[in-house]
């Protein structure tokens, strides 16, 4: 486990209660989606993973040891663990893009020329290198988005925690997101990310954590998880479509009782023309869709 | 203020390196001050000018906008400067005479072509790269850290005040002068908490990328043009020649 919560108790001040004792590991590799409605504590679990917030109780482990606070430790916890918030203006001070994304790995004390190569990787991996001179305030929400997660990616951290990265976005812009999400995961990152998209969370993740009034109320295989029909009343949350359909073809006898299920559109997509006796026709190559991008199928699997 | 940065950021000039903006606009203002206003400030501010609208390519009416201002100050400025009250005798009286107007003419040529100068800089130079300057220059990394959080703070005030008040307008908030105030007071009070918060929100932002209490950004590179930089010069050495010229001849007539 690279991160581990404990029991994680924590109260904001004028004693709401975000999270009442909670308990999640976040295995290294591949795609963790925490998954729940609004105020189910996602944000406050994801500021304690980086140790922006201190717990009320319980405890956090990085790379199997509990951590310190000491402003030496959480230089090297922020450089293992990268949040990006959810609004990008809570994140970028800079006045142009370049000089933002500079910020966190000068802070590591690299060379400015270490520095120089890794603002350049960053901004090639979001695809922003065009926009290295605009100022942040002449760009666009989505645009803004990708430079925050730019300027976290550039301190190469073994874990990138998102909130909501997908918030916001019009379906072009989360296609494009998760392609480039999607090459880190086969670079080897470790994504962590909060949404309350069911589909989203169904298609493109490889474990789906659900959480309900700050606890974790299930935790496993996408298919699994999500097509547990108590699980998602309790959380408020319905039944990615995806997997509803999948059910559906079963319950009619369309497909086997064991037939993996599909979890994205484009699978449904396949499952429908399987069932009409079709093979799965090629796709065109740049097929975007609001829950699936055609960039999440190579990893799914 | 929207308009000065917007066109810092999208003139032909706008990536050059801030050095050579730095000659050009630097030293067109050192000669605005040393040399005699007429004919230099004359040719100075024809420089500048073209310079921006030209070389820059800013558009005419831009920049006319953004001179006004400070030319409307300038040569009231310069009227009053031509006048004299004289308060003895018989009541007070207002007169002008030829030496004063003359020097009055001379103040505002001079001022408005130091102004112009400062403008081609302003006009063709993001603030970011200004700030730049600054650092290299040795000015206190506090002082440029905070004007660049301020730059950044700015626009988004402004950015949360323009939704607010679009919100409000569209509620008929600001039909009629007393809903007006009434909305404008609230937008206001509205404000404070929201930057604070948003200040809060930031800190979080920061810390999550190991802030360390020193605001290091590094700028994108760019090369100085040697051709600009002479180019710079010539023009500034013509500038001084014409004058010292005029200046000969006037003397020599």
């Amino acid at each position: 486990m690279i991160v581990s919560v404990r029991g994680l108790r924590f109260t904001y001040p004028g004693g709401i209660d975000a999270l009442e004792g909670l308990d999640l590991d976040v295995p290294e590799g591949g795609r963790l989606a925490i998954l729940g409605p609004n105020g189910a504590g996602k944000t406050t679990l994801l500021m304690h993973l980086n140790g922006t917030l201190r717990p009320s109780g319980g405890e956090v482990w990085l790379e199997g040891r509990p951590v310190v606070y000491d402003r030496r430790s959480l230089t090297r916890w922020r450089a293992t663990v990268g949040l990006v918030l959810q609004d990008p203006d809570d994140q970028l001070f800079a006045g142009n893009v370049y000089q933002d994304v500079s910020f966190g790995p000068l802070n590591l004390g690299l060379t400015e020329r270490e520095v120089k190569d890794r603002v350049e990787e960053a901004l090639a991996a979001m695809r922003i290198a065009d926009l290295a001179r605009r100022p942040i305030h002449m760009l666009s929400f989505g645009q803004r988005k990708r430079v925050a997660i730019a300027g976290v990616l550039a301190m190469k951290p073994r874990v990138l925690a998102l909130d909501e990265p997908t918030g916001g976005l019009d379906t072009h812009g989360v296609a494009h997101l998760l392609s480039a999400l999607g090459h880190l995961v086969e670079g080897g990152t470790t994504i962590v990310y909060t949404t309350h998209d069911v589909d989203l969370a169904c298609a493109w993740s490889d474990t789906v954590a659900l959480f309900h009034q700050g606890r974790v109320i299930g935790r496993g295989r996408p298919e699994d998880v999500l097509a547990d029909g108590g699980l998602l009343r309790l959380a408020h949350l319905r039944l990615p479509l995806a997997l509803d359909v999948g059910l559906r073809a079963r319950e009619l006898g369309l497909i086997a009782a064991d037939a993996p299920l599909p979890r994205s559109r484009s699978q449904v997509a396949d499952l429908l023309a399987q069932i009409a006796g079709h093979t799965p026709p090629s796709r065109p190559a740049h097929h975007a869709s609001d829950d699936a991008p055609i960039h999440a199928e190579s990893a799914t699997g | 203020m929207h308009l000065i940065d917007r066109l810092a950021h999208t003139n032909r000039w706008t990536d050059r390196h801030p050095g050579e903006k730095l000659l050009l606009g630097g030293g067109l203002l050192l000669l605005s001050v040393v040399l005699p206003p007429v004919p230099g400030a004359v040719l100075i501010l024809t420089a500048a000018a073209a310079a921006a609208v030209f070389g820059a390519r800013t558009p005419v009416a831009d920049y006319c906008r953004v001179l006004a201002l400070p030319a409307a100050f300038l040569i009231s400025g310069g009227i009053v400067l031509a006048l004299s009250v004289r308060l003895d005798g018989a009541g007070p009286a207002v007169t002008w005479s030829p030496a004063g107007a003359m020097t009055a003419i001379e103040v505002s040529l001079r001022a408005l072509a130091a102004t112009a100068s400062l403008l081609l800089m302003i006009l063709t130079t993001p603030l970011t790269d200004l700030l730049g300057l600054l650092r290299r220059a040795r000015v206190p990394a506090e002082i440029v850290d905070i004007t660049l959080l301020v730059y950044r703070f700015i626009m988004v005030v402004v950015d949360a005040a323009e939704r607010g008040r679009i919100s409000q307008a569209s509620r008929m908030g600001y039909s009629g002068f007393r809903h007006s105030l009434r909305s404008a007071g609230l937008l206001a009070a509205a404000l404070l908490p929201r930057c604070l918060d948003r200040a809060a929100r930031m800190e979080n932002g920061l810390a999550a990328r190991a802030y360390g209490g020193d605001l290091r950004v590094l700028s994108p590179p760019s090369i100085l043009s040697v051709r600009f930089l002479v180019g710079a010069l010539m023009l500034e050495g013509l500038i001084v020649a014409a004058s010292l010229g005029w200046t000969a001849i006037g003397s020599a007539g």
